[in-house]
């Protein structure tokens, strides 16, 4: 029953909507008739709230042209700034749910950045995961996931096809060097245990201070990979965070989240296919008899 | 038995996971017990210690020549190694081990002066005089040697480093700036880049372990070689990595 009556409700609201349009439209043609000239200014008016709507918030162009006001056209005005109104107000709704989709998207790759390893094993499906083909991880991938430098430059790739902003990508450069900066001392790090933690492991030839059973000096290397998997981890959620909050606009932004995404989709099945076409990999069997060998 | 070896001598090749495995398997059971007992007192001979040193180095020459085989047909397998397990793919640099480890591994030799201590009385018990004093007061002219090998490794590794980001960012760049579509080519392009950064790698890997056995004598090196190939063997030990793969402990 209350569903009815809402239905009614919102009948009478169409009801009264179109008697309200059927009357706009009737003064709108008895005022066509009238000032034909009403009718040049009218279809300019269409054209920039045509233009408003397809503005993005980069592309501004031309100016608004200036009307001269008069008792005579006070209704139209009146209608035109009713539309007009409307129509900003659904532009700044549109602005407002670009930005939530934003944080939205950004809490999930905070979500997917941050995920906590618990165990030994975790650390190695971090770094290699399984759900990603050899081809993609080859492809993108510095410590289980996407370099940050080339998150800056797929941003800075996108920035140079659509606008002219050399500013920005002044900015991001400077940005890609920082970074670049900080994945070479995480590099580093990385290094030190693979070269020189690794010789600590329960199997290692050399005499190394400190005992235990040797699952106990297993997790204390894999606990050191752990903090630099983290700090990669944070390097990769700061970049991201970075380029969508503080260096694209809400526009840009919102772009380049949404080529990342597809690129990484678009990369992750074409490695699978990659991968097929390409078979399990092989080496010719002359090569293990020794003949071909020397340094 | 021969139709199984006339079968396989018609292959003209075969899978690197299988050849991995068969390398391990003489490295483990073949070459790692010979030099072991050519070290020994019993059976110390110089001429026979020094084929066995030959076959070792021969054997992991062999391996990075199947490996830049492998990668020439495809590096991203070579990269994230399937025949390698889960605690070795945790330390792996550019699909194998970093180039560092080596000259860790003879540091630790140069640095070791101090008498063996009561756990590793046995261990030395078997070997001859020779072979306990071969690591006593190493010349000056093996440790300035050791520095240069080093000295060259720091700058080989981050310039290897940086040749595999820029190959990465390369690839990203042409993805952003051409059509979807050609995600095929610019991937194959990139692949190629990186088989040149792996083989690189290789011949850096195999240039320190040739230089580490160039500088040192034979009974360094031979225990050198016994060391790295105790190493490897002990990553794969059955019973540790049960252990690790059932693991619940929370590491942090």
């Amino acid at each position: 029953m209350r569903r009815a009556s809402s239905q009614t409700l919102i009948q009478r609201f169409q009801e009264s909507d179109r008697e309200e349009q059927a009357r706009n439209e009737s003064k709108k043609i008895k005022l066509k008739d009238e000032r034909k000239t009403q009718q040049r200014i009218g279809d300019r008016i269409d054209d920039i709230t045509q233009q408003v709507t397809c503005m993005t918030i980069y592309k501004r162009k031309g100016k608004r042209p200036c009307e001269e006001f008069s008792w005579e056209n006070h209704g139209l005005h009146r209608q035109e700034m009713r539309t007009r109104a409307a129509r900003l107000e659904k532009q700044l709704k549109a602005r407002w749910s670009i930005e939530q989709l934003i944080d939205e998207q950004l809490s999930h790759f905070r979500a997917i950045y941050i995920r906590v390893p618990t165990t030994m094993k975790d650390v190695t499906q971090l770094l290699m995961p399984k759900e990603a083909s050899a081809h993609e991880l080859a492809a993108t991938s510095w410590l289980g996931d996407w370099r940050p430098t080339m998150i800056l430059e797929l941003s800075r790739s996108l920035i140079q096809s659509s606008s002219d902003s050399a500013g920005l990508e002044q900015v991001l450069l400077q940005l890609i060097n920082d970074v670049r900066i900080q994945e070479a001392v995480i590099d580093e790090e990385m290094a030190e245990i693979q070269a020189t933690c690794v010789l600590h492991l329960p199997f290692s030839p050399l005499r190394v201070e400190g005992s235990g059973p040797p699952l106990a000096r297993m997790q204390s290397e894999f606990k050191k990979i752990h903090r630099v998997v983290t700090k990669a981890q944070n390097l990769r959620l700061k970049t991201v965070e970075l380029v969508v909050k503080k260096v694209l606009s809400k526009t840009d932004a919102a772009e380049f989240l949404v080529a990342f995404t597809r690129f990484q989709d678009a990369i992750h099945h074409f490695a699978i296919q990659y991968k097929l076409s390409k078979g399990t990999v092989s080496v010719p069997v002359k090569v293990l008899g020794g003949s071909s060998l020397g340094n | 038995m021969w139709k199984v070896a006339l079968f396989k001598r018609k292959k003209t090749s075969k899978p690197f996971k299988e050849f991995y495995n068969e390398w391990f398997a003489t490295l483990a059971t073949t070459l790692l017990p010979s030099l072991r007992h050519a070290l020994s007192p019993v059976f110390l001979s110089p001429v026979i210690l020094s084929t066995q040193v030959e076959l070792m180095h021969h054997h992991f020459r062999s391996y990075y020549d199947a490996l830049d085989q492998a990668a020439a047909a495809d590096v991203a397998q070579c990269l994230n190694p399937e025949w390698r397990n889960s605690i070795e793919r945790s330390f792996l640099w550019l699909g194998d081990l970093h180039p560092y480890l080596f000259t860790n591994l003879i540091r630790s030799f140069l640095a070791d002066q101090e008498p063996p201590v009561d756990e590793n009385v046995t261990k030395f018990l078997d070997k001859s005089w020779h072979v306990v004093m071969a690591w006593k007061n190493p010349s000056k002219t093996l440790t300035s040697r050791v520095d240069k090998i080093e000295c060259g490794l720091r700058l080989m590794v981050p310039a290897l480093a940086s040749r595999w980001r820029n190959a990465q960012s390369a690839f990203v760049e042409n993805l952003g700036r051409c059509d979807k579509a050609a995600i095929g080519e610019i991937l194959a392009a990139e692949m190629e880049d990186m088989v040149g950064v792996f083989v690189d790698a290789n011949r850096l890997r195999r240039s320190i372990l040739a230089d580490i056995l160039s500088t040192t004598d034979l009974y360094q090196a031979a225990l050198f070689l016994e060391a790295l190939a105790e190493f490897l063997v002990g990553f794969k030990d059955q019973k540790l990595l049960n252990e690790f793969e059932k693991c619940k402990i929370a590491i942090n």
